[in-house]
């Protein structure tokens, strides 16, 4: 499958789950944007990571921040925001990973099974500096109103 | 007629979420009940009574397809009909659902129709409009 393939899979993915679970209206941003790479400077950025296996391999890595876990944590549980806890914005960074890498393999290959791993959060930041160095060639940055978040999508060699 | 309901699943936000769900489509809970994976739901269904369980399929140590596998074993649990919510839509996993004997299943991300739809598939019309009334939590769908 061409990157410019999936990468489409993986924009309408995020919309897809984004919008019809969180009501979060999204814009999606060119990669080459400088500006997008600011969130790579985030101070509170949560990394998620989701392994993969199937007719394809590798792993889905979500970054988003903080502040707009505990926004989607409260649009999503309808709790007030004084009571979202880290538990709480961890299972919805783990469930967004979960949704958006199972719809997506769905999408790209409807007959075939891909087995999906179970969602690691990521305290250890290599990854993100070696997204940040070299972004994947299937990456998407979307914009929310209260702010951007970044999917990558590396396949096994 | 009123349900008693097991909710399976790891993540806490999509169990309140499912609550919440299952609440605004109108049928009434005399008991809801949650587990964070298959094994602590297979301990409440050998405890209580339960007449229908919801649970995800993809959970760190048994998973939803396995506490199905262990129902079925088990005579007094393989008729608790089963619906299974998944991000898997594959048409192999989907036909493994059906050859196991799952009730229905949902795709995530789903909307609250869709969670309402297949329960009335299985549970027939809802009779009660306010749903679980002894909860706090507020249903916003």
């Amino acid at each position: 499958m061409m990157i410019k393939d999936m990468k489409a899979a993986m924009t309408t993915s995020i919309s897809d789950v984004l919008e019809t679970m969180f009501y979060m209206p999204l814009e999606f941003e060119d990669t080459g944007d400088p500006e997008s790479r600011g969130i790579f400077d985030t101070g509170d950025l949560r990394v998620c990571k989701l392994d993969f296996k199937g007719s394809m391999s590798g792993y889905l890595v979500m970054m988003i921040p903080e502040t707009l876990l505990v926004s989607m944590a409260v649009d999503f549980m309808g709790e007030e925001r004084e009571n979202i806890v880290r538990m709480h914005t961890d299972g919805i960074i783990k469930e967004v990973v979960n949704m958006v890498l199972g719809h997506m393999l769905s999408n790209i290959d409807e007959k075939n099974d891909f087995h999906l791993g179970i969602p690691q959060i990521l305290e250890d930041r290599s990854i993100v500096q070696g997204i940040r160095k070299q972004l994947p060639e299937c990456c998407v940055f979307a914009e929310s109103i209260e702010g951007l978040l970044l999917s990558a999508l590396v396949l096994d060699e | 007629m009123s349900f008693n309901i097991l909710v399976v699943d790891d993540s806490l936000p999509m169990r309140k979420v499912i609550k919440k769900t299952i609440m605004a489509s109108g049928f009434a809970m005399a008991e809801y009940n949650e587990a964070g994976d298959g094994t602590e739901a297979l301990a409440i269904l050998r405890e209580k009574w339960i007449d229908i369980v919801v649970t995800d399929y993809n959970m760190p140590g048994m998973n939803g397809l396995e506490l199905v596998n262990e129902m079925k074993k088990d005579d007094l649990l393989k008729s608790v009909p089963v619906i299974v919510i998944t991000t898997e839509g594959s048409k192999t996993r989907i036909d493994e659902f059906r050859e196991k004997g799952v009730s229905g299943y949902i795709k995530k991300p789903f909307t609250p129709e869709e969670i309402r739809t297949v329960l009335h598939e299985i549970l027939g019309e809802p009779h009660d409009d306010k749903g679980y009334e002894s909860s706090d939590d507020d249903v916003d769908f």
